[in-house]
């Protein structure tokens, strides 16, 4: 059942929100992704689990970017609400994920975090771009428009 | 905007040292939390309630300090309750699977009599 406040029309957007990589901003992070689902109609208990795995995709993304923002994406795409973490960024020519000489670029996102993820949101996923970035990725559920 | 803090403050009842925590748990505050739970614990403390009902959110590195709590005081034959009620945190505790390895209390006086 959907929250009060369900909107009347298909949803739709994108929404980005880049931070400083700085553990004090990860609360902002959580917040606005809150907000978000808030504003689609989901409803708290789900509001509270988007929290929680955009908080543990942000702590990821924070423990190795070096100086770079963290960028958290959300867009509004018909039934679901996706959401993407910038978590690592690849060096210029740096080897394709999986590599051993990169194993340790994994580690900032963590297996505790990335599978508390997976038991919220089935579609959970790390991705990897061919230049070596990193996303943490899921997708919520948003109430059918009335 | 968004940042926070966390609220902690200890006190001894029936032998045991009561850690009233409110907040929010995250990689930001969780390091306060671990320094004020070693220093008790290396303080000498062997039996500790950690009250989470005023904690409006938590995610895995707070459970990690937790953890990491609970495995000193087990190391010297200490124990480590929690207190929570059904909100953020349990809800954290039961997805992971840790309320089966925390003893989970609704009151401090029930963790204490326990």
């Amino acid at each position: 059942m959907a929250a009060e406040g369900v909107p009347d029309r298909e949803p739709e957007g994108t929404f980005v929100l880049e931070l400083p990589d700085d553990p004090a901003f990860v609360a902002t992070a959580r917040l606005f992704a809150g907000a978000l689902a808030r504003h689609f109609g989901c409803q708290e208990d789900t509001v509270q689990d988007v929290k929680l795995a955009v908080s543990e995709a942000c702590t990821a993304a924070v423990a190795d970017r070096g100086t770079a923002p963290v960028r958290l994406e959300a867009a509004a795409e018909g039934a679901v609400l996706r959401f993407d973490v910038c978590c690592l960024e690849g060096p210029p020519g740096r080897p394709a994920a999986g590599d051993a000489r990169t194993a340790h670029l994994e580690r900032p996102i963590g297996p505790t975090g990335v599978q508390l993820i997976g038991a919220l949101f089935a579609d959970a996923a790390t991705v990897h771009d061919p230049d070596g970035t990193a996303h943490i990725t899921f997708s919520v559920p948003l109430p059918e428009p009335r | 905007m968004g940042r926070i803090d966390l609220s902690i403050a200890s006190r001894t009842e029936g032998g045991w040292s009561v850690i009233d925590v409110g907040g929010e748990i995250d990689v930001f505050t969780a390091p306060k939390l671990r320094e004020h739970l070693v220093g008790l614990i290396e303080g000498g403390s062997r039996r500790l309630v950690v009250d989470l009902l005023d904690v409006s959110f938590m995610d895995s590195t707070g459970l990690g300090v937790l953890i990491g709590a609970l495995r000193r005081l087990r190391e010297t034959g200490g124990e480590l309750v929690l207190v929570c009620g059904e909100g953020a945190v349990m809800r954290v505790l039961t997805i992971t699977g840790l309320d089966q390895l925390f003893p989970v209390r609704s009151s401090v006086a029930e963790a204490i009599s326990a």
